[in-house]
């Protein structure tokens, strides 16, 4: 059995890799709209320290943040627009084979790990 | 996210020796800069896009200025949100009287219900660019998506899933590079302040600051800093993370301004439509820039007309003395929702008034600076207020600076009125 310590750690560690993992699924669609772009280092460049660095951490107050709706239904109707949004940047994005299906796998196990530790938390 | 606490006092500094733990301090950086980031909403990059096409580089020097304006805002309202546990609506009302929470509500309404209308109408297009259809057709089942998300589920939530979605705007980042400007007259217009009395120029300079400087940023920023229930000790942190957030919002208004200026801007070329805005990232996406430009911009929009509606329900709520918050169910927080719904309901009326997406967001940005000198004010009166903020009330530079940006935006807004409707 598991501290009250522990297992909020665990939690936390979830939803940072959930986090992360949504992050690498959005920048692989996104990467693949600049395809013609010789040097991708700025923009990767850019994407971590101006996004990930910034906005991975700064998500996790959230799953700390007790005071939210926490049921079936509102993680249901909550993530069903981000679901759609990343499916139709997939599709217009122009996002070729072997990466979209990263970047869905990425998005997915992400999006289900932060979800898990949201509603764990 | 319970809004109304019903503490009037100012709280005690907590355990200040006890220093914060890393995951404590990492999350106490949260909602500046999420804010921060996160404020590239459509309103904002739509002004940009028709500022660097209308007027170049020429305002790049005002964007920059924009920071410590920016900072010292967002840093008062999270001081404000941290002491005294209430949002900038609360804390006027009690403060000054019902007459005067009166006043700020409807200078803060009459801006947000454009912005929602805007932001709304903003979406629709983004959705019409996507899926090659006319935009009336979305904004009725994207409005009623949003209030769903606001009703039923979690907005904190799709906050946090959707943000990385505005990594699309770091886009105009390469792009200002890949539209190889004259980096020396960048540079020049950056550094050297042009001044000019052309009513387009004006125009411009008044919807840049009524965009940053937008009152509903500020008054999100009290209410998220009172729901966080940051501890008092930990107010530094908030500053820190207000600072921070600012830098990493005006860094991207100002790419969007060069790399707008660098493609469309040379040419003179007109922003009308979401089309001809998403023309300024052409040269880092080629013939999907459209299709790009759509995304980040449906993305901000469902980020940003949640929080404006949310906003001015509280506003409402609190002047009334409703039970609000998102977290209350809708039965208990009926009236709140009801005025929720209603914003929602009229910028869908809005959003049909037959005009373009990125000219109503970009007089959005205009009625937002006319009004961003009455809510500013409140704001520096409540944190300037020893009865307010106790030992915490803001120090003499906040109050300078924040009163030099008040004076700024009330003379631009002034000498605006007075092309617009003087002799």
């Amino acid at each position: 059995m598991t501290s009250p310590r522990t297992r909020s750690d665990t939690i936390r560690v979830l939803a940072l890799l959930g986090s992360v993992l949504m992050f690498g699924g959005w920048v692989i669609v996104i990467l693949s709209a600049f395809h013609h772009i010789g040097n991708l280092a700025l923009v990767i460049g850019v994407a971590v320290v101006a996004f990930g660095v910034v906005l991975i951490p700064a998500g996790m107050d959230l799953v700390a943040a007790r005071e939210v709706k926490r049921n079936a239904r509102s993680i249901v109707i909550s993530a069903v627009p981000a679901v759609g949004l990343f499916l139709v940047a997939l599709v217009t994005l122009h996002t070729n084979g072997p990466a979209a299906v990263v970047a869905s796998l990425c998005e997915i196990a992400g999006m289900a790990a932060y979800l898990w530790a949201w509603w764990a938390a | 996210m319970a809004h109304a606490r019903g503490n009037n006092s100012v709280p005690k500094p907590g355990k200040a020796a006890e220093r914060p733990s890393f995951w404590r301090y990492v999350r106490a950086l949260g909602p500046g800069i999420i804010s921060g980031a996160s404020d590239n909403d459509p309103t904002t990059v739509a002004t940009m896009s028709v500022i660097g096409a209308s007027t170049g580089f020429r305002l790049s020097w005002l964007t920059i200025l924009i920071y410590p304006m920016l900072a010292v805002v967002q840093i008062i309202s999270a001081e404000v949100g941290v002491v005294t546990r209430k949002g900038l609506q609360s804390v006027v009302r009690h403060a000054y009287g019902r007459g005067w929470g009166i006043v700020l509500l409807v200078s803060v309404l009459a801006v947000n219900l454009i912005t929602i209308g805007a932001d709304l109408e903003g979406g629709s297009a983004a959705l019409g660019l996507i899926f090659h259809q006319n935009q009336g057709w979305f904004s009725v089942p994207f409005a009623v998506v949003l209030l769903l998300i606001l009703v039923l589920g979690s907005y904190r939530m799709v906050q946090r899933i959707l943000q990385f979605v505005l990594l699309v705007f770091a886009a105009y980042i390469v792009s200002a590079f890949a539209a190889h400007p004259h980096w020396g007259e960048v540079l020049r217009d950056t550094l050297i302040p042009h001044i000019s009395f052309s009513p387009t120029y004006v125009q411009a300079a008044l919807a840049l600051l009524g965009t940053t400087l937008t009152s509903y940023a500020y008054v999100w920023e009290t209410i998220e800093e009172s729901e966080e229930k940051t501890p008092v000790a930990e107010l530094g942190l908030a500053r820190a993370d207000a600072g921070v957030g600012m830098f990493v919002a005006v860094g991207i208004f100002w790419f969007i301004l060069i790399s707008t200026g660098a493609t469309l801007g040379v040419k003179h070329a007109q922003v009308q439509t979401a089309q001809q805005a998403a023309q300024a990232l052409r040269p880092v996406a080629g013939p999907i820039a459209s299709d790009l430009f759509a995304v980040g911009l449906l993305a901000s929009s469902i980020l940003a007309v949640p929080v404006l509606a949310a906003t001015s329900a509280y506003m409402v709520g609190t002047e009334f003395a409703w039970r609000t918050g998102l977290n209350q169910s809708v039965w208990r927080a009926r009236r709140f929702y009801i005025a929720l719904s209603a914003f929602i309901a009229v910028a869908v009326i809005i959003s049909y008034a037959g005009i373009s997406a990125i000219q109503l967001l970009y007089v959005s940005g205009i009625v937002g600076g006319l009004a961003t000198p009455v809510s500013l004010a409140f704001l520096l009166l409540a944190a300037r207020n020893p009865q307010i903020m106790g030992e915490h009330r803001i120090g003499r530079t906040l109050t300078v600076i924040g009163w030099a940006t008040t004076l700024l935006v009330a003379a631009v807004s002034a000498y605006f009125l007075w092309v617009q409707f003087g002799p």
